[in-house]
């Protein structure tokens, strides 16, 4: 870790302004992930900037029937919030299928979208990544690659986002609220982290001088019928080799609306508007589902050691849209996968 | 004697073990205690070229800083770092000489009077050394 | 550990440890001031700036939770956290949960239920576990077991640590 110069924002506008005037700046929230990276060399920031005080710890309704949830609301109170358990409860979920207890007390909303890939190249300053370092080359390709991704890949990147609450949020279709110098902007959550292309050094659409303030969520929470399923090496606190957040509107047997992604595979969530479509007015059964996961997998690539993830992916995918149409949610404590 | 055998007792370091009190390794504070940082390689392969601890030593609170080129003796032959069960190979011997032997090696070791200039002088490794790679390269 | 002053220690100038920060930490009910730098987490200021070394650093990136206290009632790892800022925050360590020489329910409970070896892990299963029952989600050993994940032994003392955890809730 190398020797920094720590300051407070008073407010939003305050913590912009800071971090537009020193490039080598970062904001720290809750600081899993930051001070994580800071002590392994892989972040290097001369200045942090406290946001963790700001006035952004609130989840509001909003006039549509949706939520806005403040960036700075720790990853355990939203899992808990009454109005998240009732009306979304598929976001609760996923959050419980991440981390740690401490871990979820600490980390904030907009840190958990913001959180870097824990692709172990990337965390380590004595070999080629081109997320760290452009132009070095990447180690995964040819390397250790079994936690990476399958699709969306590209020469330059095959790391994965470790997020499972952003996983939901994909499939909720949650929208992000920044602002920067220039005034507040809203993105869609699909435009708000990137594929890797030939700048793996950028994750996601947030200018280095913007703050993510709030994450709205649309009325639709999909509570009735929904699953987070999430596939790892252990039975708990690791990392999704496959996760997929799967969500139904049915009439009777059939399927009304579909919302599915996945995580562990990909830069981002991975969603394909096709399949979801190709899904209304079916029957919600193997078949369909089975078409579905398909589409959604369509032009997966394994490498070495993760070509096993696109048949679980496949299978995982089917699994969760029959737990969701059979509203029987995953647990996050009981870990049988019925 | 006779009140333990057979009977259930509670383990004799429970209570100490419960509450924080038990002491481990490093939780000894002596007064005079120096505390040290270890600087560790960035490449996995190579020699050391160069160490320039001019600048660390500067450092307010810095008593030394150890490199292959100021440590005290060390024995040379591997039957001084070998026992009964020793594992098959060379030992490895932490700032013996200029190669660097893979990724993370210990290169330094910083002697500070408190644990913040130890910390502190991680920020300044790189003046501490330039290494040179050797072996084939990632394309 | 003999002196070790350097006959190369140089008069020139010397270079000054970045400037302090003044914190403000309750602990365990008393407030303390301390004088850090930036970088210091919280785990090390409470080992050794304040000689409380009951927590325990046992993987420093926050994935093994020997390092968990409570800050301002939630448990946390402390190694993930900058002491500067949980600044005025109250904080409880190991050392604070003991009440006029009588040991906490759940202190007590990991003794009947022999719930530790070697007792490295035990401070920080012990913080987490009072929390998880303040927090009042787990009821049954499934849940415990999910919700103390952030905990790990590698004595294997699960099945009697989830046994004491049990008799602690069972009492409260």
């Amino acid at each position: 870790m190398i020797n920094f110069q720590y300051v407070r924002a008073s407010d939003v506008i305050d913590a912009v302004q800071q971090i537009a005037a020193d490039p080598d700046a970062k904001f720290i929230a809750g600081g899993t992930n930051l001070i994580d990276l800071m002590k392994e060399d892989v972040e290097r920031p001369t200045r942090v900037i406290d946001i963790s005080r700001l006035e952004l710890r609130e989840i509001e309704e909003l006039s549509d029937g949706g939520l806005r949830i403040g960036a700075l609301v720790p990853n355990s109170d939203l899992a808990y919030h009454s109005l998240i358990e009732r009306r979304y409860p598929m976001l609760a979920s996923a959050i419980l299928a991440g981390a740690s207890p401490q871990l979820r007390n600490m980390a904030s909303t907009g840190g958990n979208l913001l959180q870097r890939t824990r692709c172990h190249y990337f965390y380590d300053p004595a070999t080629p990544c081109n997320k760290r370092m452009p132009g070095s080359g990447c180690s995964a390709i040819d390397g250790h690659n079994r936690m990476h991704a399958i699709l969306g890949t590209s020469d330059a990147c095959i790391a994965t986002h470790p997020s499972d609450m952003c996983v939901a949020l994909a499939a909720l279709e949650a929208t992000v609220r920044v602002t920067g110098p220039t005034g507040e902007r809203v993105l869609a959550f699909r435009d708000f982290h990137r594929l890797p292309g030939d700048r793996p050094q950028q994750d996601n659409a947030l200018a280095r001088d913007e703050i993510v303030t709030a994450i709205d969520l649309p009325p639709r929470g999909f509570a009735a019928n929904y699953t987070y399923l999430k596939i790892r090496d252990r039975h708990s606190y690791a990392f999704a080799l496959v996760s997929v957040a799967a969500a139904l509107e049915l009439d009777g047997e059939t399927i009304t609306e579909a919302r599915v992604a996945l995580g562990g595979v990909a830069h981002k969530p991975w969603r394909d508007i096709g399949a979801e479509a190709a899904l209304r007015g079916q029957p919600a059964n193997e078949a369909s589902f089975g078409r579905a996961a398909d589409m959604l997998l369509h032009g997966a690539k394994g490498y070495a050691h993760n070509a096993f993830k696109i048949d679980l992916a496949r299978r995982a995918t089917i699994r969760a849209l029959t737990q969701a149409a059979r509203g029987t949610p995953q647990s996050q404590s009981d870990k049988r996968i019925r | 004697m006779a009140s333990y055998i057979g009977n259930a007792i509670p383990r004799l370091d429970g209570r100490a073990k419960v509450t924080g009190a038990a002491k481990y390794a490093a939780e000894f504070n002596v007064p005079g205690l120096v505390y040290g940082s270890v600087v560790t390689s960035t490449i996995a392969k190579g020699r050391i070229r160069a160490i320039d601890t001019r600048e660390a030593l500067r450092v307010e609170g810095v008593i030394d800083v150890l490199t292959h080129e100021n440590r005290p003796r060390m024995a040379e032959s591997d039957d001084a770092y070998t026992d009964d069960v020793a594992a098959e190979g060379r030992p490895f011997r932490p700032l013996y000489d200029d190669r660097v032997l893979f990724n993370l090696q210990p290169i330094a070791l910083v002697l500070a009077e408190t644990s913040e200039a130890a910390r502190f002088l991680l920020s300044v490794r790189h003046s501490i050394s330039s290494a040179e790679p050797c072996g084939p390269r990632h394309s | 550990m003999t002196s070790a002053k350097t006959t190369r220690r140089v008069k020139k100038k010397t270079i000054p440890v970045p400037g302090k920060l003044t914190v403000t930490l309750k602990v365990n009910g008393v407030e303390r001031q301390l004088e850090l730098a930036p970088w210091t987490t919280l785990l090390d200021a409470l080992r050794e700036h304040l000689d409380l070394t009951g927590t325990k650093k046992g993987c420093d990136h926050g994935q093994c939770g020997a390092c968990t206290v409570l800050v301002d009632g939630r448990r946390i790892n402390a190694c993930l956290t900058l002491a500067v800022m949980k600044d005025g925050a109250e904080v409880v360590t190991i050392e604070g949960l003991e009440r006029n020489a009588v040991l906490h329910p759940v202190q007590q409970a990991f003794i009947d239920h022999d719930a530790f070896q070697c007792g490295y892990c035990t401070p920080g299963q012990i913080c987490s576990a009072v929390a998880l029952i303040a927090e009042g989600k787990a009821k049954t050993s499934d849940e415990i077991r999910e919700l103390m994940s952030g905990n790990l032994c590698r004595c294997a003392a699960y099945p009697n640590i989830v046994a004491a955890i049990q008799q602690a809730m069972d009492q409260s």
